[in-house]
């Protein structure tokens, strides 16, 4: 029996895994918004076996509270019937099939084959220190280091905030 | 009355002497004059009245004629004690200038300019005055008028220039104002044709031309036919003055003076070359000049060039050959001729005034002009004659069977051409100068009277469909009897002096050397003497004797020529009639060699043996033509019929001008143009258009390919990113 | 108690051993794993929503990519000298997370506005700039 990391490991890859390939190869969409949920919490659970507790909490506020939340009632307002359903594909789908398949492949191999380097491989293998990963510890570079990048994501948020409410609208 | 009038001439005689200078500064009135008519003819034209036009043309003419006579006057009033090689000479600006070489605007007249002027000048105004009748119902008058003088302008530049280049000007101005009056009635593409062929036969001899400049040039370093005149210790220093008679010799040499580069003409150069010997510079043809130069350094008078062992003589010769070849072209000699024939398209005082007095006598003058040069280099001299003796034989041989009135003068305007090549060939310059003097005033009269009759007839000029005019035509007809018997060579008429003259020197030559090639030439000459007098008999005979054979409404509507085309006829006549009789004189040297023109000539000297023996040849020549003649066309009245005739061979190599244009365009013509369509082909086709219209399709295509990438499906854009960042990654990873 | 023993002492042993199958390799291949399913989906579907969470699928494999170096860089850090570096990582995470929130908010309204006009959100029916 491996470890208790290795298994929960295992266990959300799987997970993230499996729904990632349901939400892209699900026919009604309405699948693929609802896989996105169990994808959302096996991504959590990874991050919080990486020792990146904050990133985990947010990751489920943002991406599972408002994204998905953002998701649901954009389907709710676009009505699917039920013909379109049927076939999916943008275009042939035996080579989009394939080429799935190969792009798959590719990603394995290429970290497989070629992997990481070793000193990294290393460093990862060994435990982190207790604050890493928390609030106070992302806090100190985030507003001196990146304050920049910080205030201009702000930004970029209000914009894109006023932007979503002009596009959406029926009369401007 | 006349001998007060001499008395008074000669009263003139300080007056023009002391203002010499004003003679020689409005020299370039002569050509000046034409030109001014020109302009206003062509700027103006379209607004004036025909009569208006017309008048211009004239008088312009006409000026030009007065101030020649007025100039030549000048030059010759000094009377016998004159020196016949002085001349009326001004500078009016540099041209170019080289290095070494410059080239000056100027304008000279000397004894041989100023024959040349005269017979440009005068006759030219008498064909002007026939045009204002001819031309007076054509819309183009103003256009004619401006074309004919420009025409005067530029033949006048050619005769009157002072140097080669200036002469080459005129050359080529001359030849220019040809093809524009031959395609006069351009409407008819098939005078275009002529006026083309006219021009790119005469571009043909052009080359040559220009190609002996430049060997001159390259010999002499100077293009002047004439030294300049200039100013020595304050006293204005002539030709006259600095060429003095050494001491000891014999008057008629003369030695030079070492001057200014471009200064020199050829004589001088020539004098200088044999080393100031005078008496050798005038050879006689068959010896060589002495001295196999070695060093033309002659401080500085000459370009300093060193061409060691090569006698002057050849390098003379190319030179001259090469000249000649552009004489060929302009003069209609074998092989160059085919144009002139097809240049009776024009107007018929177009046909009088160019193709018969003066564009085509500037081979003549040129090569008259630089008879020292010629004179130095016997092989040039053997060939202008056997070309000159060998187109006087088979132009007259062509103009025996021809059936347009115009055609047979054309055929014999070549043949006296070779008659006059023939005389400069033996040597005997002057008397080619003599012979265009008479050529020029029958020749205009036959054809000035071939137009009166085609227009009597309203067009018709086949010989087959004339006949009976004489009594309709009475001027007409006996002006033209005396042109023909001019041409054919009656005893004292004008045509008679120069033609004898040079069968003359042919056989004096032949007599002195026992050259068999003379012989040759001689016998060519006398029977080309046979067929001109048949062939004019043939013309007089079909055009004015006999029954009428034209169509029944143009016999009824022959008229007598108007007034303003009589009169010319009636001067040409009497000129044509006494010409040779007043100023033989003029042109034959009497005792010596230096006849009245100045040039010096280098032929033979008769026996009276000789000359006895000449005239007897020559006359009976004639009179066989001329019976002859009678004898087919009024005896038994035959009419030409070519078809009947055609079994003998004879008869159809003369018709068909023995196939020489046909023979130009199976070897010359035909490959050319397929050559041109080849080029056509392979660089238009090939080149340009796949090149260049090949590109442009093929970027429309690639477009057209490339548009199929715009799809407008956003997961076709989408894989092409990720595609791209794949390929960014791989590259950023590889390095 | 012995049955503690007997139910804690494995998982107590095999907390204690080091983990395998969990490594910056595996983490990777997983990452890897996702984003070509993501890929994939934006490529080969139809729907424009379905695009749209594809590449949120995307963006949160990347998301586990820096995550991971983070973790790995955190324990480099005397190493490498960077005082910050894996903190570094998970701000890059964080910041991935804001802008695909805005991302997400933007795209959404497009294609509703989208759908408002041409009642599709099929990108076969959407080919307006089709040459």
């Amino acid at each position: 029996m491996a470890n208790l990391t290795d298994a929960v490991f295992l266990v959300s890859a799987v997970v993230c895994a499996g729904c990632a390939v349901a939400i892209v190869s699900r026919k009604n969409p309405v699948y693929s918004v609802v896989y996105m949920l169990p994808f959302l919490l096996g991504m959590t659970t990874l991050f919080v076996l990486l020792d990146a507790a904050f990133l985990a909490a947010i990751q489920m506020l943002v991406y599972g509270g408002a994204i998905l939340v953002l998701f649901l009632f954009v389907l709710m307002l676009i009505n699917l019937r039920p013909e379109e359903l049927k076939s999916d594909f943008a275009a042939a789908p035996y080579a989009l099939t394939t080429l799935g398949a190969a792009m798959l492949a590719g990603a394995v191999y290429l970290f497989a084959r070629h992997g990481v380097a070793a000193d990294l491989r290393e460093a990862f293998a060994r435990p982190v220190g207790e604050q890493f990963g928390s609030v106070g510890s992302l806090a100190g570079p985030l507003l001196q280091q990146h304050v920049v990048p910080f205030e201009l994501a702000s930004v970029l948020i209000v914009v894109a905030l006023l932007g979503a409410v002009l596009l959406a609208k029926k009369k401007i | 009355m006349l001998n007060s009038l001499g008395q008074w001439f000669e009263s003139l005689n300080p007056w023009v002497l002391s203002h010499r200078t004003l003679f020689e500064r409005t020299l370039i009135l002569i050509p000046l004059l034409p030109l001014a008519g020109f302009l206003v003819n062509a700027l103006c034209g379209a607004r004036l009245t025909r009569r208006a036009a017309a008048n211009i043309g004239v008088f312009a003419s006409l000026g030009a004629l007065v101030y020649s006579v007025v100039c030549a006057v000048a030059l010759t009033l000094p009377g016998a004690a004159a020196d016949t090689r002085d001349c009326l000479h001004a500078v009016y600006g540099t041209w170019l200038r080289s290095g070494d070489f410059s080239v000056s605007f100027g304008l000279f007249m000397d004894r041989l300019g100023m024959v040349m002027t005269l017979i440009v000048t005068g006759v030219g105004t008498v064909i002007h005055l026939y045009s204002v009748g001819y031309m007076a119902h054509d819309p183009g008058i103003s256009r004619f008028f401006a074309y004919m003088n420009l025409f005067l302008f530029a033949m006048l530049l050619l005769v009157l220039g002072d140097n080669l280049l200036l002469l080459y000007v005129g050359w080529e101005g001359v030849g220019l104002c040809s093809y524009l009056l031959i395609g006069f009635w351009y409407e008819d593409a098939k005078n275009a044709a002529a006026g083309m062929k006219a021009f790119v036969v005469n571009r043909i001899g052009d080359l040559g031309f220009t190609l002996g400049i430049l060997a001159l040039i390259a010999i002499f370093g100077t293009v002047n036919l004439v030294a300049r005149p200039e100013r020595v210790g304050g006293q204005r220093v002539t030709k006259q003055t600095y060429l003095q008679p050494a001491r000891g010799e014999k008057s008629g040499g003369y030695v030079a003076l070492p001057r200014e580069p471009g200064l020199l003409d050829y004589g001088d150069a020539l004098r200088l070359l044999s080393n100031n010997k005078p008496a050798e510079c005038y050879v006689l043809a068959g010896t060589r000049l002495p001295a196999e130069v070695t060093n033309f350094d002659l401080s500085r008078t000459l370009s300093a060039r060193h061409w060691p062992g090569i006698a002057i003589t050849v390098l003379l010769t190319y030179a001259c050959v090469l000249l000649f070849i552009g004489a060929i072209g302009k003069s209609a000699q074998i092989p160059l001729f085919v144009w002139l024939p097809d240049a009776m398209a024009g107007p018929t005082p177009v046909s009088a005034l160019i193709h018969a007095a003066t564009m085509v006598t500037a081979g003549v003058y040129m090569v008259c002009r630089l008879n020292g040069l010629y004179a130095a280099s016997p092989e040039a001299l053997r060939m202008v004659a056997i070309i000159g003796g060998a187109t006087a034989l088979f132009a007259a041989l062509m103009a025996v069977t021809q059936l347009d009135i115009k055609k047979v003068l054309a055929y014999s305007t070549i043949s006296q051409l070779g008659y006059m090549f023939l005389g400069l060939g033996v040597g005997a310059f002057s008397l080619g100068i003599f012979h265009v003097f008479t050529h020029a005033f029958f020749k205009a009269l036959l054809f000035l009277c071939a137009g009166a009759v085609i227009h009597a007839l309203a067009g018709e000029q086949d010989l087959r469909r004339m006949g009976g005019l004489r009594k309709r035509l009475p001027v007409t007809f006996w002006t033209m009897v005396i042109g023909a018997a001019a041409l054919a060579g009656v005893p004292w008429l004008s045509g008679w002096y120069s033609k004898d003259a040079i069968l003359l020197e042919v056989l004096a030559r032949y007599a002195q050397t026992h050259d068999r090639l003379y012989l040759w030439l001689y016998a060519a000459a006398v029977l080309g003497a046979f067929c001109t007098a048949f062939y004019i008999a043939r013309l007089l005979c079909l055009t004015f004797l006999g029954e009428s054979r034209a169509e029944p409404e143009k016999q009824a509507h022959a008229h007598e020529a108007p007034l303003t085309m009589a009169l010319p006829l009636l001067v040409l006549a009497a000129f044509s009639l006494l010409a040779g009789m007043v100023w033989h004189g003029l042109f034959i040297p009497e005792g010596g060699r230096v006849s009245g023109l100045g040039t010096y000539n280098i032929s033979a000297e008769g026996t009276r043996g000789v000359e006895r023996l000449n005239e007897a040849l020559a006359f009976a020549a004639t009179l066989c033509g001329l019976a002859l003649a009678w004898l087919l066309y009024v005896r038994k009245a035959r009419v030409p019929d070519p078809e009947a005739a055609a079994r003998r061979v004879f008869y159809r190599l003369s018709l068909h001008k023995f196939y020489v244009d046909e023979a130009y365009q199976a070897f010359i013509v035909g490959p050319f143009v397929e050559g041109a369509r080849l080029a056509h082909w392979v660089i238009e086709m090939l080149c340009i258009d796949l090149l260049v219209t090949g590109t442009g399709k093929g970027v429309a295509w690639l477009g057209g390919y490339l548009r199929r990438l715009q799809t407008g499906l956003v997961n076709f854009y989408a894989a092409a990113m990720l595609l791209g960042a794949l390929a960014l990654l791989i590259f950023l990873l590889r390095s | 108690m012995a049955l503690q023993t007997l139910l804690l002492e494995p998982l107590l042993a095999a907390g204690a051993a080091q983990p395998a199958l969990f490594s910056l390799t595996n983490c990777l291949i997983l990452a890897g794993v996702i984003f070509a399913a993501g890929a994939w989906g934006v490529i080969a579907r139809r729907n424009l929503l379905v695009m749209l969470i594809s590449i949120e699928l995307m963006l949160n494999a990347v998301n586990l990519a820096f995550i991971s170096f983070a973790r790995a860089h955190a324990n480099l850090a005397q190493q490498t000298l960077q005082p910050y570096a894996g903190e570094t990582g998970q701000l890059c995470a964080l910041f991935v997370i804001a802008i695909a929130a805005a991302e997400a908010a933007v795209g959404l309204a497009i294609v509703i506005a989208l759908f408002r006009n041409r009642q599709t959100v099929d990108t076969r029916e959407l080919r307006t700039l089709q040459q």
